[in-house]
């Protein structure tokens, strides 16, 4: 690897650290960049990375396992891309992207790291769970295998393996068919998106992945995908077009928000609670989408919905992105960063911390126990929240 | 290319006004390399065109598009005047025209009348030569007395 053949060669050296991009939107602190959050030192901030990036690229400092850390560290949230007042800000993110692909490339990566590719390569999904497992979630639930329906259900692979992702997984599944919508998932056929390996920086596993995914998808004529994850619609959404995408993708609460407005979900049953949203960084800042699931709890008897005083495009990552969910660089403190996000729900008055992600959905709820929370708040995916209000 | 203290698209400290560019990000990116020193001053206000028209001679005698900000201090018993030198830290020549502009600016402040808001070393060495005696004593005591090994940043504010 050289800083003359890296792909940012031209860019990585004009950020000069000024520190906007660790903040959030209303400039309210310095901790909305995850990793500088949990280790508040400047080497692990984005601008950090990105002199440190430069100067190992540039061979003025050695690889070690700590400097794979630092760089794989970053859940590639776009905080910064956000507030760095650059005009390179879009590729910023790319620039973290592209150098842990030279440490791929190198075979130099952490040991958690090269345990979730190699679990993704040998078995569809980075908990190296057997493939015949992926459907299980769906047993009992009256859900079928896809048959050209109107849309295939991707689930994902938290939702497929995590027991707790499991049961928000199951509940979209009912409120969908209570509301009749024409679905069908892959169960043990399907495999995993690729959104964090592309993350990770293994871009020829990636390729791999998107191109057998399309390929079923094409072989079993869908058009129309529901993805339970944002990670998973935003693989399909934004790194699949040159694989030959040939269907439409929508996140969940996509569909959820058109059968609430068109009246097609009845949640009359209600839900009665002081209810806050933590945008999915995939969902919000990756896609620009931030009204969807606010509408969907706003169609919801009984919900009175507040707001965080981080939220949309300047909300605090959970810390699970990136590959961070599995390799868990940024956990173990009180400044992890999905221990500070339940604090500010907390701390904002909610009792009901809504999420629409699966990884968001436990870390955060992982990270209520931590804080010892349990009996002030609960996190709860929007499925999960539609469905009590439609009375499953 | 001018000194754009607080136009419509940014200017210093923009982002405490909503701004999504502040000026210090074009001034920071004139040389596309992401280097960005200055040098601050506390200065009598009298000295304004002084500083203006010297800061910008500075820059255009190093190939650096100029920009100079002052404002001032409380009441107005002085003032706060800095010129800020972008330079390509992909382009060594650029670093050492920008470090020769800073050294000048350093020598500037003190012809004038003014003194180095936080110097860098070349700085530190024209203070220390113009403190009192008893100053610097007391300055060497201090860190004798907390640094005994000089092992807190060394380097900087050195007495002998």
């Amino acid at each position: 690897m050289s800083l003359a053949s890296f792909k940012y060669a031209d860019l990585i050296h004009r950020c000069f650290r000024c520190g906007y991009c660790k903040f959030p939107v209303n400039w309210t602190d310095v901790n909305n960049c995850p990793p500088y959050a949990r280790f508040r030192m400047e080497s692990y901030s984005c601008g950090g990375r990105l002199w440190l990036t430069r100067a190992w690229l540039n061979d003025q400092i050695n690889w070690t396992e700590h400097l794979a850390e630092i760089l794989y560290s970053c859940t590639t949230c776009k905080n910064c891309v956000i507030k760095c007042p650059l005009r390179f800000n879009v590729d910023i993110v790319n620039m973290i992207v592209a150098a842990r692909g030279e440490m791929v490339e190198a075979g130099k990566v952490p040991p958690a790291v090269k345990r979730f590719l190699e679990n993704v390569e040998l078995y569809g999904n980075p908990y190296g769970e057997s493939k015949t497992k992926r459907g299980q979630w769906a047993d009992g639930t009256g859900v079928e295998q896809y048959h050209r329906q109107e849309y295939l259900y991707y689930v994902g692979c938290t939702g497929s393996y995590d027991t707790r992702a499991q049961e928000a997984a199951r509940a979209l599944a009912m409120v969908m068919m209570k509301a009749g919508i024409s679905f069908g998932i892959l169960g043990s056929e399907e495999t995993c998106d690729g959104n964090e390996v592309h993350q990770l920086g293994e871009m020829g596993l990636f390729e791999m992945l998107a191109g057998n995914n399309i390929s079923t998808f094409n072989d079993l004529d869908v058009q129309k995908i529901i993805t339970f994850s944002p990670h998973a619609y935003n693989a399909m959404k934004n790194s699949c077009n040159q694989y030959g995408r040939n269907f439409q993708v929508f996140h969940y609460t996509h569909l959820l928000c058109g059968l609430a407005e068109a009246g097609k979900i009845n949640t009359s049953k209600g839900f009665h609670a002081r209810v806050t949203f933590h945008d999915p960084c995939f969902l919000g800042r990756w896609n620009d989408e931030y009204e969807a699931p606010r509408s969907v709890l706003n169609a919801i008897k009984g919900i009175e919905l507040i707001e965080m005083n981080k939220n949309r495009e300047g909300a605090l990552c959970c810390g699970g992105g990136g590959g961070n969910f599995q390799i868990n660089l940024l956990g173990g403190s009180e400044s992890s960063p999905a221990r500070r996000r339940v604090r500010e729900a907390h701390e904002a008055g909610a009792n009901i911390l809504a999420v629409a992600c699966s990884k968001c959905l436990v870390m955060l709820d992982d990270a209520v126990k931590s804080e010892e929370l349990g009996d002030k708040l609960a996190v709860m995916d929007i499925s999960e929240i539609v469905a009590k209000g439609c009375g499953i | 290319m001018g000194s754009i203290l607080f136009g419509e698209m940014g200017g210093y400290l923009g982002f405490a006004r909503g701004l999504q560019r502040p000026q210090i990000s074009k001034t920071s990116d004139y040389k596309k390399g992401g280097g960005f020193e200055y040098v601050g001053s506390i200065m009598p206000i009298g000295r304004y065109p002084e500083c203006y028209r010297t800061g910008r001679e500075i820059s255009e005698r190093h190939g650096i598009p100029y920009t100079v900000t002052g404002r001032c201090v409380g009441a107005g018993h002085s003032m706060m005047f800095a010129w800020t030198y972008p330079f390509n830290r992909a382009d060594p020549e650029t670093i050492v025209q920008a470090r020769k502009a800073l050294h000048e600016t350093d020598d500037l402040v003190l012809e004038l009348g003014g003194v180095i808001w936080k110097p860098g070393t070349y700085g530190q060495k024209l203070l220390l030569e113009r403190l009192d005696p008893g100053t610097r004593e007391l300055m060497r005591k201090v860190k004798k007395l907390l640094a005994p090994n000089g092992i807190m940043n060394p380097g900087n504010w050195e007495v002998d």
